[in-house]
């Protein structure tokens, strides 16, 4: 019988527009017409070898058959004529990008798959890149902000922030220091603004006459506060942040001037500040001259901002070295306060979003292993064309083309690809980035800001071109080893172009196992942070605010009557169990620390200690369930002119009386008013410690004092916690009503379930958690599409020795394993090498960490584990087509 | 003559679709039957018969499939899809209309 298959090929011409599977098809079916017609000729009569010319005699022009069945199998259309030779190289770039989009055209499979692999890198790239730049990157709205610097005190063992400066020191800088042209303070204040249709508190801060003049930005509208309306007496001005000047006065332009009611006082509007000013965070919403509001605050009263601003010519450190010389003459001054206490001077701009920095290196860190693992299965995509396109690029060197073209040629294909992706990637960051200025954490400085804009675009650009070029290395350096006209179309080595494959698998599994660890990680910190119990109960609680301004609580017994009455009105509620007030909520507000001394024993100067001081009702251990360890909480006979009081915490006893019942024992305050540091108060009671400051904070020594003794005037603020029936929410409206019928003017804020302000206590770990096991996911979603690509070539190449192992008596479930195993060793290799990587990279999770080690090994177990089931489900399909093969037919192609 | 290929170039796939549209046949069975059924008039050249089932196949107007018998060599049957149908139908009456517009001007009558 003759051979058909090798006859035909001798008489067809190549057939070089298709793939080899498509060929070998074409050629099977003329083999199987002439072998018909032969057999039909034979049974007639013919002598075979007649019979074998006249069934070939239609084949006797090569070239004609390849030609038509070419032309009847491209898609409509004509086929791309390769760009030729000769020109400027801009004519080139054009000539190749219009190839290359052709090209594009006829493989809508091929292009789809790259086009969303790429979008999906670059667009994670670029939402993460305009978060990074609108927290960190963009320079703050102060004139010339490289020279406007922040005052960080701290004690031995403490964190420096930037509240952390007294009213008194901060007068003795201003005096003394020469490396700053002006140096300014604010401090927090709550206002509420009276003069509106309804009350308002609004969140702002008293500034220095000098705070203004020392950032320099120019206001929108009128004029910032200046040194003279900082004087006593004169009128009270206030400046108005943009985003209060739309929502409380619709913008009006004509506010400058026009004075609003706060404090029962009015307060001349002077100014209107630009939208993008903050000063120092996204809180603070308008400015008021201190004047004489904090007269007499005390050195050691630390929780103020205080910023500076340098002289021409002085730099950081020398001003520094200046800093370090008064602090030590203050220290010397006035031991009490200032002993052992160091001021740092940080950019103003670093000192509010440092803190953000590990997480959000973290997050660009995850989304270049994503943009990585995406360019490696892009190359993978463009190798396995670049196979098939073999014949093209031989015949291009033939009529002339230079290596150098092809290679172009290979970048150009792959910046088209590129720039598609990545323009569709800058829809999905958009997209991307309206969810995270909604959602996002408040926490988080400046998120509100995120957009793309210009310098976004700009990277993005960056990125696509970057990821356009690099998919294109390998198979350019496959065009620069093309071979010559006169070797014949030869195939390029199969095993090289494994070989590349399976280096790329292994790294993308290296990139994906490094991810896999990290979200393993800060998951796993995560739940851990969250398990841990806060001390208290939350459920059906609802909490809320008030802070109670002048004109009618400038007494302390006008703000304890206020209490008082809040707390039996909503207590008298159908539908409230019980209701409580305390002077800072757990976990939502900032904790006040107050020095005190203990009767009986001597602290040197500047070690005296240092307590949260929290004011609270007697019903209040019992509506949030805080357990009484020893002695008793408060009672309504703990009355102003009773004998004074308090209760410790365990973290107080354990650190002042680790062997002793403190149940007795005396404290005086020492915050340097006479008036509130004689009094003697005794202790009568130890609650069980509450995380007050944050889930992965300890608790500080707090001592809890009935407001009913209420020591200090400044503290007007006050918070108050409802345990209700049934849902909290369900009473807010009319808790709301009951407190308006004590004081219409007091307005009540941040009125929220206390469960919720748990959950925000960590919303901002919650947010790069997410994102970060998001990226992870991702990442091995793409690996497995890259094993499952790479595993599927190694199959298809495989087939003519898989079916002659089946012929030979292999089983199916022997060819899977065989499958599976070469996707396994590729992986394992992977999972190696990513175990290293993660070493590495998980020391600089360290930060972002609670109770989890960097070095885990349950994590990277189970990190190894995912990876691996990721790579064997995606070497399944593969294995399960190369176990279906049919021997006979794949023997027969022989 | 020329014309006489531009009318078997026109009618390729209409011979070829109403003989799927009886049953699944391959190539060879195809050609034999054209050239059968035509007593001889008209022969399509390996050449032009298989590039037009690509073509077909292509349009989505037929599929190919390969069957295997034992003992036999494998062999590619194509068959009618829907939308081939409709272009049969589409055809026959393209060509029916031709016909009869030809009878009306030179009296030609189709067999």
């Amino acid at each position: 019988m003759p051979d058909w298959k090798s006859l035909i090929r001798a008489r067809v011409a190549p057939l070089s527009e298709l793939d080899a599977a498509r060929e070998a098809d074409i050629v099977d079916e003329l083999a199987q017409h002439v072998a018909e017609h032969y057999a039909e000729l034979v049974a007639a009569g013919i002598a075979e070898s007649d019979a074998v010319n006249r069934a070939l005699a239609p084949l006797q022009d090569p070239a004609r058959i390849a030609r038509e069945i070419a032309r009847a199998d491209r898609p409509r259309g004509a086929a791309p004529v390769p760009p030729p030779q000769g020109g400027s190289w801009i004519g080139h770039v054009g000539r190749d990008v219009r190839y290359a989009l052709r090209l594009l055209r006829r493989a809508p499979g091929f292009a789809a798959a790259a086009v969303v692999t790429l979008a999906l890198g670059i667009g994670a790239n670029v939402a993460i890149f305009s978060v990074v730049r609108a927290v960190v990157l963009k320079p703050p709205p102060y004139r010339d902000p490289s020279r406007v610097v922040a005052f960080l005190n701290s004690r031995a063992g403490g964190t420096p922030t930037i509240y952390s400066s007294s009213l008194p020191d901060y007068e003795d800088w201003k005096r003394q220091l020469v490396s700053f042209e002006s140096i300014g303070l604010m401090s927090g204040w709550t206002f509420n603004i009276t003069s509106l249709e309804l009350p308002e508190r609004v969140f702002g801060a008293r500034v220095t006459g000098s705070l203004f003049p020392t950032l320099g930005t120019p206001p929108l509208l009128g004029r910032g506060i200046e040194p003279a309306d900082d004087q006593p007496g004169g009128d009270e001005v206030v400046v108005l942040g943009y985003a209060v000047w739309q929502r409380l006065f619709a913008g009006d332009r004509g506010i400058v001037g026009r004075p609003v009611m706060m404090e029962g006082r009015p307060h001349i509007v002077i100014g209107v500040m630009p939208p993008r000013f903050r000063f120092p965070m996204d809180d603070v919403e308008l400015w008021a001259a201190i004047k004489d509001n904090m007269t007499g605050m005390p050195r050691n009263g630390r929780f103020m901002n205080v910023v500076g601003r340098l002289k021409a010519g002085a730099t950081l450190a020398s001003a520094q070295a200046e800093l370090d010389a008064t602090t030590a003459q203050l220290e010397a001054a006035y031991p009490e306060t200032n002993k052992g206490w160091r001021v740092r001077l940080a950019g103003a701009h670093e000192a509010v979003v440092g803190s953000t920095k590990p997480a959000l290196i973290a997050l660009a860190g995850a989304v270049g292993f994503v943009l990585l693992i995406a360019c490696a299965n892009v190359s993978n995509l463009l190798l396995a064309r670049a196979s098939s396109r073999r014949r093209e690029s031989t015949i291009r060197l033939a009529v002339g083309a230079s290596r150098g073209r092809l290679v172009a040629q290979c970048l150009t294909e792959g910046i088209v690809l590129s720039t598609i992706g990545g323009a569709c990637g800058i829809a999905a960051a958009y997209g991307a980035i309206q969810a995270v200025v909604a959602f996002g954490p408040a926490d988080i400085p400046r998120l509100g800001e995120t957009a793309v804009d210009v310098p976004v675009l700009g990277f993005a650009l960056f990125v696509a071109v970057l990821a356009g070029a690099l998919p294109s290395l390998a198979p350019a350096m496959r065009a620069l080893r093309a071979s010559s006209l006169k070797d014949g179309f030869g195939d390029y080595s199969t095993t090289g172009r494994s070989r590349v494959g399976a280096i790329l698998i292994v790294c993308e599994v290296a990139l994906a196992m490094t991810l896999a660890v990290a979200g393993a990680l800060v998951l796993k910190s995560f739940a851990r942070l969250t398990a841990v119990p806060p001390g208290f109960n939350s459920e059906r609680i609802l909490s809320l605010k008030v802070f109670l301004t002048p004109p009618g609580y400038r007494s302390v017994a006008s703000a304890k009557q206020y209490i008082g009455s809040a707390i039996a009105r909503m207590a008298s509620l159908p539908g409230v169990e019980a209701a409580a007030a305390i002077s800072q909520l757990p976990l939502g507000d900032p904790s006040s620390g107050q020095p005190f001394t203990i009767e009986g024993r001597t602290f040197a100067p500047g070690e005296r200690p240092n307590a949260d001081y929290r004011a609270i009702s007697a019903s209040y251990f019992e509506t949030l369930r805080i357990p009484v360890r020893r002695g008793r909480g408060f009672s309504e006979d703990d009355r102003e002119n009773g004998a004074m009081v308090v209760v410790v915490n365990e973290a107080m006893a354990r650190r002042f009386w680790p062997n002793e019942d403190p149940i007795g024992r005396r404290i005086h305050w020492a915050t340097g008013y006479p008036q509130f540091d004689t009094a003697p108060h005794t202790i009568v009671g130890v609650v069980a410690d509450i995380k007050s400051a944050g889930l992965d904070k300890p608790e500080r020594p707090a001592v809890y004092a009935p407001y009913t003794q209420r020591a200090f005037p400044w503290l007007r603020w006050s918070s108050f916690v409802v345990r209700t029936h049934g849902e909290p929410e369900s009473m807010a409206r009319l808790i709301r009503q009951e407190l308006t019928k004590i004081d219409p003017l007091q307005p009540i804020y941040q009125m929220a379930p206390l469960d919720d302000v748990l959950a925000q206590s960590v919303a901002a770990r919650r947010f790069h958690t997410g994102l970060i096991d998001l990226f992870a996911l991702l990442a091995l979603a793409l690996c497995a599409v890259g094993v499952y690509g790479t595993i599927g070539y190694w199959v298809a190449e495989r087939s003519r020795e898989i079916g002659v192992r089946m012929a030979l008596g292999a089983t199916a479930r022997g060819i899977r394993t065989m499958v599976v195993a070469r996707a396994g060793a590729l992986t394992t290799v992977g999972v190696a090498v990513g175990i290293g990587l993660s070493l590495v990279t998980s020391r600089l999770l360290s930060s972002l960490l609670f109770e989890v080690q960097p070095f885990d090994a349950s994590t990277l177990a189970t990190a190894s584990a995912v990876v691996f089931a990721a790579g064997a489900a995606a070497a399944y399909v593969p294995a399960r087509r190369a176990s279906s093969v049919d021997p006979l037919t794949v023997i027969r192609g022989e | 003559m020329s014309h006489d290929r531009e009318l078997r170039k026109g009618s390729a796939e209409v011979l070829i679709l109403s003989l799927l549209d009886e049953r699944d046949r391959h190539g060879y069975e195809l050609a034999k039957l054209i050239e059968q059924r035509s007593d001889g008039a008209l022969k399509f050249h390996v050449a032009s018969l298989y590039p037009t089932l690509y073509r077909l196949e292509r349009r989505g107007l037929i599929q190919g499939r390969w069957v295997e018998k034992s003992g036999q060599r494998r062999k590619r049957f194509y068959r009618l899809t829907a939308g081939g149908q409709k272009m049969l139908a589409s055809q026959r009456r393209s060509w029916s209309a031709f016909f009869s517009a030809l009878n009306r001007v030179a009296r030609i009558r189709p067999a």
